[in-house]
């Protein structure tokens, strides 16, 4: 059973990153049960398994913010599926002009020893790379996010505690929960995350993240999240928008800000997409 | 930017081939080597990309390998700008200032329109220490021309004005040539006792020379005036100078270099004016104003003065 970090997504939607990871964050759960009688547990397995759709096309921008607020934005298209346990993703770049047709093919494997694949189409190259995606904890295309962020954590690594049953959030009541790895698992956890511990902000009524925090385990830093803009689209709650400061000692390094411009739920994606051959036919 | 690339490169190889600095690198280091390991580690393709395009998606596959160092510290965040960082060996500032400078002339010379500029703490501090060297030699010189001013002012004559600033030049001149003849290199902060003694060994000499024009007003004889002068104003002139030289010589025991040579150098700079200001005045004020009159006495006044 695989988690998401705080950026929850149900399965792996990969790279989805963007898109999975802000659509996951809100993915809509049934209204069920009084969520009261609910661990802290309990709850983070329900924000887990959400249904965000089977697949889905999105137009999402990254911008990346710097610290005296320059900003730089890439446009992506993105396209998710899940076919069974397995997600794949596949990014396309189409701004800035210098890097459009660059595409970007993500495999999250079910089986959790099975390490991801990924690849880049470099289009002035007409050639393909496999890259490795190395340490999970790393940056994320020089973004803020961490392949870790977007591709989600073990959810039974981690104990977790209410640090508030009550808290009003954006007009929502919602859970305070900590996540602190389990002693059995604090290496693999620290070394797969780069946080020594979570926190996170759970809507009662919807299962959303609303917030979240991340401790890193270097630097002094501490990366806050923050989900707005938050709709619903084709039945499923959808985070629009996602920001994610950096901040060391207290001060705020860089950001990030993942939107999504438009998105499709459960329509028809081609697994052909999803291949090496696609890739260099990039966008049309 | 290939082209701009191409010209950074050019820099590059020109830096690498002075031989006085250590292995430059830059945007462009990076982009030959993944250009190479994205051909399969041929070593032709340690080069270049050959467009914008292949530069930017170059720069993109390495934000996204999970590399540990992001490119903040040699490009900016527009890729506007690039840092070339070039190691350099320890040296003297003179010999740094030249590098630096056929350095900037290269750079002017063929790359004017990049807007090039040196930076970094080494050019920093050269620069540094040329401004302040430059300023201290500039002060130095207005001091002694104010001091000389006032002294003419002061004696009302021209020529005891400038007869008297020659015990408190002297001695600073000595210093420094002994600094220079020791190997000393002194840095900004010692070159200060330089001024700040001047401005106190003119005190004795301004002491000396009043009561001697004061002697010699009364219708006194050159050798006469001296012996007044010296009578009147030596004990004071030697303990106070006395004084300071023990003052600056208790700096000597200090661990820090810079305060050691400015007590080295203050107290050694006031023993001489001292000497200056009871042999060298006297000697010079007889040797200028002459035997005027019948010497009264036979006995060599000064030494015998000097030596109370």
């Amino acid at each position: 059973m695989k988690g998401r970090t705080w950026i929850i997504l149900e399965k792996q939607i990969g790279l989805t990153l963007y898109l999975g990871a802000i659509a996951s964050f809100a993915a809509g759960v049934p209204l069920w049960a009084n969520a009261a009688e609910f661990t802290a547990a309990e709850i983070m397995q329900r924000v887990d398994e959400r249904f965000d759709g089977d697949s889905s096309i999105a137009e999402v921008s990254m911008v990346l913010i710097d610290r005296r607020n320059r900003q730089r934005v890439r446009d992506l298209r993105i396209y998710a599926k899940d076919t069974a346990e397995d997600s794949k993703t596949l990014s396309l770049f189409e701004t800035p002009a210098d890097i459009r047709g660059t595409a970007y093919l993500h495999f999250d494997w079910d089986d959790a020893e099975r390490d991801d694949d990924s690849w880049l189409y470099l289009p002035s190259l007409q050639r393909v790379k496999r890259i490795t995606s190395g340490d999970t904890a790393d940056s994320f295309l020089g973004s803020d996010f961490t392949y870790a962020d977007i591709n989600g954590f073990e959810i039974d690594w981690y104990d977790y505690a209410f640090v508030s049953e009550s808290e009003m959030i954006d007009g929502e009541e919602s859970w305070i929960i900590e996540a602190i790895p389990k002693p059995a698992f604090k290496e693999r956890a620290e070394e797969a995350t780069g946080y020594s511990k979570m926190q996170s902000w759970i809507s009662k009524e919807s299962y959303l993240q609303l917030r979240s925090q991340a401790w890193e385990l270097r630097g002094n830093r501490i990366k806050y999240f923050t989900a707005s803009d938050i709709q619903l689209i084709d039945e499923i709650w959808t985070i629009k928008r996602l920001q994610v400061v950096t901040s060391r000692n207290g001060r705020q390094e860089h950001a990030s800000v993942l939107q999504i411009n438009s998105i499709e739920y459960n329509v028809e994606v081609d697994d052909s997409l999803f291949t090496t051959e696609y890739m260099q036919r990039g966008l049309d | 930017m290939p082209a701009f690339l191409r010209q950074v490169e050019q820099i590059e190889t020109w830096l690498v081939g002075r031989g006085t600095l250590g292995p430059v690198n830059s945007l462009v280091d990076y982009l030959q080597e993944i250009n190479q390991s994205l051909n399969g580690d041929n070593p032709e393709y340690y080069r270049l990309p050959d467009s914008k395009e292949m530069t930017a998606q170059f720069l993109l596959l390495y934000d996204s390998s999970g590399a540990n160092e992001d490119l903040s510290d040699i490009k900016d965040f527009d890729n506007r700008f690039v840092r070339l960082v070039v190691p350099v060996v320890n040296m003297p500032a003179s010999a740094m200032k030249d590098e630096l400078d056929s350095i900037d002339a290269y750079l002017d010379a063929n790359y004017s329109p990049l807007k090039p500029v040196i930076t970094g703490t080494m050019a920093l501090y050269t620069i540094q220490d040329i401004y302040v060297s430059e300023g201290m030699a500039q002060s130095f010189i207005i001091a002694l021309l104010v001091i000389t001013a006032f002294f003419i002012i002061l004696f009302k004559s021209f020529r005891y004005g400038i007869l008297s600033i020659i015990p408190s030049v002297v001695p600073i001149i000595l210093a420094g040539s002994f600094a220079g003849w020791l190997g000393v290199n002194l840095d900004l902060s010692a070159v200060i006792i330089f001024a700040i003694t001047m401005g106190i060994a003119v005190d004795d000499a301004i002491h000396v020379m009043s009561r001697y024009l004061l002697a010699k007003d009364s219708g006194m004889s050159t050798r006469q005036s001296i012996q007044r002068a010296m009578d009147e104003s030596g004990r004071a002139v030697i303990f106070s100078s006395m004084v300071l030289i023990f003052g600056f010589s208790v700096l000597c025991f200090a661990s820090f270099t810079t305060v050691i040579f400015v007590g080295l150098f203050g107290s050694i700079i006031m023993s001489l004016a001292l000497l200056g200001d009871m042999i060298f005045l006297p000697a010079i004020l007889y040797l200028a104003d002459g035997n005027d009159a019948v010497p009264t006495e036979s006995s060599p006044v000064e030494e015998s003065k000097i030596s109370q």
